[in-house]
């Protein structure tokens, strides 16, 4: 009776270990994870995201975007086929 | 009316949080342009403030503290609203999004939902020891993988995923709205929430799922925002709802580990 208690308390001991260890290996990942989180989120999306056409049209809710690089896009076309005598 | 111009009658974004008119505002020539720098750093000082206000919540539990965290959430759901806005289905805006508040609520917001947080995680802490740090990592284990995704372009959000991540957004803000209706009313809960069995855990796992997209398309409309050269206070208003969503999912993740842990 005093042998099965005894493996039963050894065997909550090594449970409470494991979970402790797991818990140090999430904190670990956690630390990890937030720092790529902050580090990566100030870089610009790659161009394999950004340039699709098929994005959300955030556009639509954003009008200065047309205005401004559509217009200016437009406009230097048109000055690009201006010749200099 | 096509499925597009549904989602266009109702705003922006799937995510509830950052569904407004925000960037229809115009920037003057002499106003300052938000910048990503900008953004990460505001969503630093407010993760500081949540976890300052957590942390006063979680080591000073009482009657006292219950009133300040209730009070805490009441103001972070005001300024979500001064913020973000009220839509409600059929009857349109109740109340107009109003990004310019952001600098202004987005720290209200924080501090208040900081004081929910806290609470709720010392209950669990108390139940489980240690689900919190593992609740806390896999949170920003999750937001750093599908970032990587998005800024590597192996996640691309498109008009049907945004149709797609705010069905599904509309659909949990619905349940839980009908479990809190029918807990006010019979003092139970409906089981797929609260249970612990295989369906509980698909569904925690669902809602998991369905916060972490979310947070691709707050990274999109932030990308955006600095591509388009938005005004100054975006900045606020992209870290007010990317907390928002880390928030959402770290409370979702910690639900589905107590539900794990709990079997």
């Amino acid at each position: 009776m005093a042998l099965y208690r005894d493996t039963e308390i050894i065997d909550e001991i090594k449970r409470q270990i494991a979970v402790s260890y797991l818990t140090i290996f999430t904190g670990l990942l956690g630390l990890l994870s937030a720092f790529i989180f902050f580090y990566f989120l100030r870089f610009k999306a790659s161009t394999k995201q950004t340039d699709r056409d098929n994005r959300i049209k955030w556009s639509k809710f954003i009008p200065y975007r047309n205005e401004t690089s559509n217009g200016d896009s437009e406009k230097e076309s048109q000055d690009a086929t201006f010749k200099d005598d | 009316m096509s499925k597009h111009q549904i989602l266009n009658s109702f705003g922006v974004s799937g995510n509830p949080a950052i569904r407004s008119a925000a960037f229809q505002e115009k920037v003057s020539a002499n106003e300052e342009r938000m910048s990503l720098e900008g953004a990460v750093n505001k969503t630093g000082i407010l993760l500081f403030l949540t976890v300052m206000a957590a942390a006063v919540s979680w080591n000073f539990q009482g009657p006292l503290m219950t009133i300040v965290s209730s009070l805490g959430v009441l103001v972070a759901f005001i300024s979500g609203i001064m913020t973000f806005g009220f839509y409600f289905f059929f009857i349109g805006w109740i109340v107009e999004p109003r990004p310019y508040n952001a600098p202004k609520t987005a720290p209200l917001y924080a501090v208040g939902m900081g004081f929910l947080i806290g609470l709720l995680s010392q209950q669990a802490e108390n139940l489980y020891p240690g689900i919190v740090i593992q609740a806390v990592s896999l949170t920003f284990f999750v937001a750093a993988s599908l970032l990587l995704a998005y800024k590597t372009g192996l996640i691309k959000p498109t008009q049907n995923f945004l149709l797609i991540i705010f069905a599904a957004t509309m659909g949990i803000f619905l349940t839980y709205i009908a479990n809190l209706a029918y807990s006010v009313l019979t003092g139970s809960s409906f089981s797929v929430i609260t249970d612990n069995g295989p369906y509980g855990i698909m569904f925690s796992l669902f809602v998991v799922g369905i916060a972490a997209l979310n947070l691709v398309l707050d990274f999109d409309i932030i990308e955006q925002a600095d591509e388009q050269g938005a005004p100054k206070y975006m900045e606020w208003f992209g870290a007010m709802a990317l907390m928002a969503t880390l928030i959402w999912l770290y409370i979702e993740i910690l639900r589905l580990l107590m539900k794990l842990r709990g079997r």
